[in-house]
């Protein structure tokens, strides 16, 4: 299994990598006074939140994800172009789910009856920001080695 | 897509746990939820139908503390076995980091597990991932039916490349953490890669 490990992929994400995600997530939550925002990995893991804590931001992120990759697979037998849009008006929040060029996903929870102008602007801004900088990262991976030692995950693992 | 975050000091991963209908993959995650300590799990999220089959899939976080001041969380996934839901199993493999293919024992799924193996390894090439390349492990569940399928006939057939296998009760516990530790130890391994 070794020789041809490197067709795996991961993300590595720096420390200022981290603040300017945080940062954009913030702000995007204070100018379109968002209850809660969320930047999520293409595969559903959470790289950033801000706002009210959710009940479980992990599950959010996979279904999220899970609603993309549905929404995706059934355009795709279809026919019809990739959706990029979502959002529910519902009687607690209005939910909009952005699917940005990297694939990864952006998820605001509104107060309900959020007009439309008022978050449509910011959530543009923040997506501009946001592609380039996700894109940066996965580029920034291929030079970043990172390892524990096999004594060290055996020992970490005893838990289990 | 491991995900290692050095401003959060966190590190993400994503296991999937794949095989035939009703060969206990929701059963691996239920009896870890029962069984592992509160501060480890959080809630487990299941999509399934009135009668308890994975439609989509099962999830459920795992948080395993810290190691060299990095907190490891893994997502533990299911996929939903059932013939049809094709789509649904190569969506849920997207960014897998490791996966646990679990086997049923049971004589007469002998048909059942080659061909989900054979979906797996389709689902993966989708990806551009094959099981050569990937961190992966088996389990052979159902260890207590009668006449179970023998083991040696198991790993002849699902296990050429010789990944860890384990023997398991998925229902009784038996050979469930012993899995996900051996996938956990895979996938941390290959973090240098």
């Amino acid at each position: 299994m070794e020789d041809s490990k490197s067709v795996l992929t991961k993300l590595v994400i720096s420390e200022d990598q981290q603040k300017e995600f945080d940062a954009l997530v913030a702000q995007l939550q204070g100018s379109t006074g968002a209850s809660s925002v969320l930047l999520i990995e293409r595969s559903g893991l959470l790289l950033s939140s801000y706002g009210e804590g959710t009940i479980n931001d992990l599950s959010i992120s996979s279904l999220i994800a899970g609603i993309f990759k549905s929404i995706s697979a059934l355009t795709a037998l279809l026919g019809e172009p990739e959706v990029r849009l979502l959002q529910h008006r519902g009687n607690r929040n209005t939910l909009l789910l952005v699917l940005l060029e990297s694939k990864d996903l952006l998820a605001i929870m509104l107060p309900p009856d959020t007009p439309n102008e008022t978050y449509e602007g910011p959530v543009e801004e923040a997506v501009r920001t946001l592609v380039p900088l996700l894109m940066a990262a996965r580029e920034s991976t291929r030079n970043t080695p990172f390892s524990f030692s096999k004594d060290a995950i055996s020992v970490f693992l005893g838990r289990l | 897509m491991t995900t290692i975050n050095f401003g959060k000091r966190e590190i993400l991963c994503k296991i999937v746990y794949y095989g035939p209908g009703l060969c206990g993959k929701t059963t691996n995650l239920v009896t870890l939820h029962k069984t592992l300590t509160d501060d480890m799990k959080g809630d487990l999220l299941t999509l399934a139908t009135e009668t308890e089959r994975t439609i989509f899939f099962d999830m459920m976080p795992l948080d395993l503390g810290a190691i060299e001041g990095f907190s490891v969380k893994f997502s533990l996934y299911t996929v939903p076995g059932q013939v049809q839901y094709v789509n649904s199993r190569k969506a849920i493999l997207s960014g897998v980091d490791g996966i646990v293919f679990v086997a049923d024992s049971s004589p007469d799924r002998w048909l059942a597990n080659t061909e989900s193996l054979q979906d797996l390894k389709n689902n993966l090439a989708e990806y551009d991932l094959n099981l050569q390349t990937i961190p992966w492990v088996l389990q052979y569940n159902k260890r207590d039916v009668p006449g179970a399928l023998p083991v040696a006939a198991l790993e002849a057939e699902l296990n050429p490349l010789h990944v860890p296998s384990f023997e398991a009760i998925a229902s009784e516990g038996t050979g469930v953490n012993e899995t996900l530790r051996a996938v956990s130890q895979l996938v941390m391994e290959g973090f240098n890669r």
